[in-house]
């Protein structure tokens, strides 16, 4: 047997599990969410980071300490983790 | 030359060539209102290269979302223009900014900084002055690594490849438009 046809009737067993599910990609969930997002007071920025072991995740920015619409953030966007950033006022230089 | 300007050659006209710069900077050069006492310095920096029957061609800022702040400007004397950057030399070609990718550039207030690509396809809010806000998106988000009259410095990595334009930032952080949008707004190429 090929190791095509080996690896579908593997992966079946193990489809579902959290850490395993594929995400839609990142951009996708950004683009689809950015506009609530960036409709919160103080947000001025919606971005595509990564984590310190290099994974993907959404990054916010807020001009400054805002814990009124930090806790109106999610935790997660369809499977990416939101980070919070105190970025300030962005201003053309 | 000034490290704000930086030299391109125009697709439209190969053997011409011509300034990329933020649009403000351009504009400043050819006798746009002054804003503010920061931009002042800009006048006679880009007069004095351009001259004053300089013809520009913008992109504008629209209602809508933006990609680039740029502009582009013919010298009166293309000898008065070098393809050098103060403090990093020749720009080797082109490549497209990712996360963790290191950088520099070269302004006019804060010289020569170096940073990092912290965050990429960013729509972000930049005021431009007191109530007016623009939104951009697209864009490459770096550490603090410019301040107030720094924009339009082409932003290369270590290897000087150009990456972007800056155009805006904060006391922690540096917006960047990419340079492929720039080029393609424009209709330029190196």
């Amino acid at each position: 047997m090929n190791r095509r046809l080996l690896g579908m009737l593997v992966l079946p067993l193990f489809p579902f599990s959290e850490g395993t599910r594929k995400l839609p990609p990142i951009r996708e969930v950004k683009a689809k969410h950015e506009a609530e997002v960036l409709a919160l007071p103080g947000v001025v920025s919606v971005g595509i980071g990564q984590d310190k072991e290099g994974h993907p995740v959404i990054v916010v920015g807020l001009d400054r300490s805002r814990p009124e619409t930090e806790a109106q953030l999610p935790r997660r966007l369809e499977g990416y983790p939101v980070l919070v950033q105190r970025v300030g006022s962005i201003k053309a230089q | 030359m000034t490290n704000e300007l930086l030299s391109i050659r125009n697709v439209l006209n190969k053997n011409q060539r011509q300034l990329l710069s933020r649009r403000n900077v351009v504009a400043t050069g050819i006798g746009y209102k002054v804003t503010g006492g920061k931009r002042a310095s800009n006048l006679s920096l880009v007069s004095s290269a351009l001259g004053c029957d300089t013809r520009l061609k913008a992109v504008s800022l629209q209602a809508g979302d933006n990609l680039v702040d740029a502009a582009i400007a013919r010298p009166i004397n293309a000898h008065d223009v070098t393809d050098q950057i103060l403090e990093i030399g020749t720009i080797q070609g082109t490549t497209s900014g990712v996360s963790g990718m290191a950088i520099k550039k070269s302004g006019r207030t804060t010289g020569l900084t170096r940073g990092e690509v912290l965050q990429v396809d960013v729509t972000v809010n930049v005021q431009y002055g007191e109530g007016k806000t623009a939104r951009f998106t697209d864009q490459l988000l770096a550490g603090p690594m410019s301040q107030g009259g720094d924009s339009g410095s082409a932003v290369l990595d270590e290897t000087n490849l150009l990456m972007g334009l800056l155009f805006a930032g904060s006391d922690n952080t540096t917006i960047i438009n990419r340079i492929e949008n720039v080029f393609t707004s424009l209709g330029v190429t190196r």
